[in-house]
């Protein structure tokens, strides 16, 4: 296939048609508007045969979504942000109902202060949903992940929805080459769509889904999504191979770079994992020790594959685009989770950087570089891009604060009489 | 590496003159990428791309910070925010303005742009391409010009990879893009030139 | 904008970020203008259609000048006008 030059929400577009999707509810919201706006295209030019369904939000897109896998279409989304936050409810269902509902989040971080630029906060407070998250790091990662995602959703032995989580902006709006591949390749790795590997309603042979389960049975149940989700990973190591077979590009659960003789390793997700590759390749060439891993698949989460690639560094900086208030970084915990078994284990820091879209350049990588060489790990959460914090950004203390604002009792308190 | 940043108004095309570039690129054998700049989107406030062309893949996923050519839409545009932060030295500068590339010049030494930098650094040219796009196209919308001058200022990429490009952007309304982009390259002025 | 403002206001914030009202007012959004409507007088009757339509509050009640600090150029004033009192003219540059 000829290389195209395709921005990260047209890559997603593309993909799902390549799939032959069958089924589409969105709803559009910055920064993933584009990818409604192509597959709507698509449609009315007769390149897809989609059933595109208009809805008034997001809770009903994915509502709809879960009509439409309910009966068997291969069905595909796309949402971020606050508009994941309204599906919030419905995540869950599609999860425990096990249908195979792929999603396109072009990251965005949620409000307020209101803010349309990216960071992963919105996918990854929906981490326990019971979606497998994948996170790309490159335009070409967007359409090689939402391709694969169907053929890892649809498998008999997963049967659970997926989130391809892309940088809005970064990589939604940002173009690159991409290699597609062709419709028959496509067809010829892909189960055609509407084969039914999972239970579907169909009058012809009547089922009913979701039922009330009572606490005695409840727990099995959750066993088995559970065990569902965690499988998944082997199935997804297995189909990304098949689908290396066809295109030469390498997709694994985590990817590793310079690990084997590394005292410091980053550890992170999305597109600042590349840009972490270029500061590291800047920092190699000045003799430091340095490596990072990439993790690919944040659920499942490639515990076994992590630990064997950290172990022996000396220290691990885990590089979160996201806060979980009152604690650490969502990407953090399990890092440390798969740290623990190790015999010696390194001094392991989390440092909260690019929130709210702030730009994660090479430099921001060595300053964090810096941070993670000198800080003792009595400390364990940093914010080296914000203002405020010893080691962030100092403020520019000559700038003259306006009065503070006036704390108030109840507005209406004046009008009563 | 190449790193362009392109500078204009919203509504006069700055992200899609760094899309259509990047594609055009392509055909020379550049990996390219373009990044837009993203805020609120309005008519006539700043608008900013970064486009960057490398023989390898290009790793980093954020706007440059130090561009080697600055492609400047809008004539008056410096009064909403300092376009040239952070340019390397010997960057190669392409205005759309009706001054001369000495004008351009002298204003950048004695600050009338509000910021004031050296420029014997830099290599200046200058082309009138709201001109060219009000004669051509009938609108003030300059970025099919501007595309002709950076090849025409730059060589990196073929005239006819840009015609390519526009063709297929604008099938029929391609003509006039076609013949802006080819006046701004051939009426491209350079600083001593 | 003054970057120098949002440093203050960020900075002070303890709770929600809270401005002081009337940021529009420094934010000089004649500057995005690629023209600008000029007004000729002698032709002008007063009729205030500009004025009812500018959608920035940039034409002056009394006067009927225009406030180039705010106008955008968007060109409302210049194609509602009756009598073509308001021509659009390229900005320097």
């Amino acid at each position: 296939m000829k290389t195209e030059f395709w921005n990260g929400n047209m890559a997603a577009a593309r993909a799902a048609q390549r799939a032959r999707v069958q089924s589409i509810a969105a709803y559009p919201i910055t920064p993933q508007t584009h990818t409604v706006e192509y597959l709507a295209k698509f449609v009315a030019d007769g390149e897809l045969h989609a059933r595109l369904t208009k809805v008034e939000s997001e809770h009903s897109a994915l509502s709809a979504c879960v009509g439409a896998s309910s009966v068997g279409a291969r069905t595909f989304t796309a949402s971020c942000s606050q508009g994941i936050a309204l599906m919030s409810e419905v995540l869950f269902f599609a999860a425990g109902l096990r249908l195979p509902i792929v999603m396109a989040v072009s990251n965005r971080t949620l409000s307020v202060p209101v803010n349309i630029w990216s960071d992963h906060q919105d996918t990854l407070v929906n981490r326990d949903t019971g979606w497998i998250q994948l996170y790309a790091a490159s335009v070409q990662e967007v359409y090689d992940l939402v391709f694969t995602a169907f053929k890892i959703a649809e498998n008999a032995d997963v049967l659970l929805p997926v989130i391809v989580a892309y940088d809005g902006f970064i990589l939604s709006h940002a173009s690159e080459p991409i290699v597609p591949i062709s419709q028959e390749e496509a067809d010829a790795f892909m189960p055609p769509p509407g084969q039914g590997t999972w239970p579907i309603l169909d009058p012809d042979n009547p089922q009913q889904f979701g039922e009330v389960l009572f606490p005695e049975w409840y727990p099995d149940f959750e066993y088995k999504k559970h065990q569902a989700l965690v499988g998944s990973l082997g199935i997804a190591a297995q189909v990304w191979r098949e689908f290396g077979a066809i295109t030469g590009r390498t997709l694994t659960p985590i990817d590793t770079w310079f690990c084997e003789d590394a005292e410091l390793l980053f550890v992170g997700i999305g597109s600042m994992m590349q840009t972490t590759r270029a500061a590291v390749l800047g920092l190699r060439a000045r003799g430091a020790k340095v490596g990072l891993v990439n993790i690919r698949s944040f659920r499942p989460f490639p515990e076994q594959e992590l630990r064997q690639a950290l172990a022996g560094a000396e220290r691990v900086v885990v590089l979160d685009r996201d806060i979980g208030y009152g604690t650490t970084g969502m990407v953090y915990p399990d890092v440390l989770r798969a740290l623990y078994a190790l015999p010696q284990r390194p001094i392991a820091l989390n440092m909260i950087i690019g929130t709210g879209g702030k730009e994660i350049t090479p430099q921001t990588i060595e300053r964090c570089f810096e941070l993670g060489l000198e800080a003792s790990g009595e400390r364990t959460v940093l914010w080296p891009d914000a203002r405020g914090p010893e080691e962030g950004i100092p403020y520019d203390e000559s700038i003259q604060l306006p009065p503070a604002p006036q704390p108030g009792g109840c507005a209406l308190n004046g009008g009563a009489g | 590496m190449h790193e362009i940043r392109l500078v204009g108004r919203g509504g006069q095309g700055v992200v899609t003159a760094g899309e259509l570039l990047g594609r055009a690129a392509l055909s020379a054998g550049w990996w390219a990428q373009s990044i837009p700049t993203f805020g609120p989107e309005r008519r006539g406030a700043l608008s900013q791309a970064t486009l960057r062309l490398d023989r390898e893949e290009i790793l980093l996923k954020c706007t440059t910070a130090h561009p080697d050519l600055l492609l400047v839409l809008d004539p008056t545009i410096w009064h909403q925010a300092n376009v040239f932060q952070g340019l390397q030295a010997g960057a190669t500068l392409v205005f759309n303005t009706s001054e001369s590339p000495q004008e351009v010049a002298d204003a950048l030494a004695d600050g009338r742009y509000g910021y004031q930098i050296a420029p014997e650094q830099y290599s200046i040219y200058t082309v009138d391409a709201t001109a060219i796009a009000l004669q051509e196209l009938g609108r003030p919308i300059t970025n099919t010009a501007m595309m002709g001058a950076l090849v025409g200022a730059t060589g990196l990429i073929e005239f006819d990879a840009v015609t390519t490009v526009l063709d297929e952007r604008f099938g029929k309304r391609a003509g006039g893009n076609i013949a802006a982009a080819a006046l701004a390259r051939d009426g491209l002025r350079k600083l001593g030139g | 904008m003054g970057m120098e403002k949002y440093e203050a206001y960020v900075r002070r914030a303890k709770s929600s970020l809270t401005y002081d009202p009337g940021w529009s007012r420094d934010n000089h959004t004649g500057g995005w203008r690629a023209e600008r409507p000029v007004v000729d007088h002698d032709r002008c009757t007063n009729c205030l259609i500009c004025w009812l339509y500018c959608p920035d509050e940039s034409i002056d009640h009394d006067t009927i000048e225009i406030n180039y600090t705010y106008c955008k150029g968007c060109g409302l004033c210049a194609a509602e006008c009756p009598v073509d009192a308001i021509s659009m003219e390229r900005e320097a540059g």
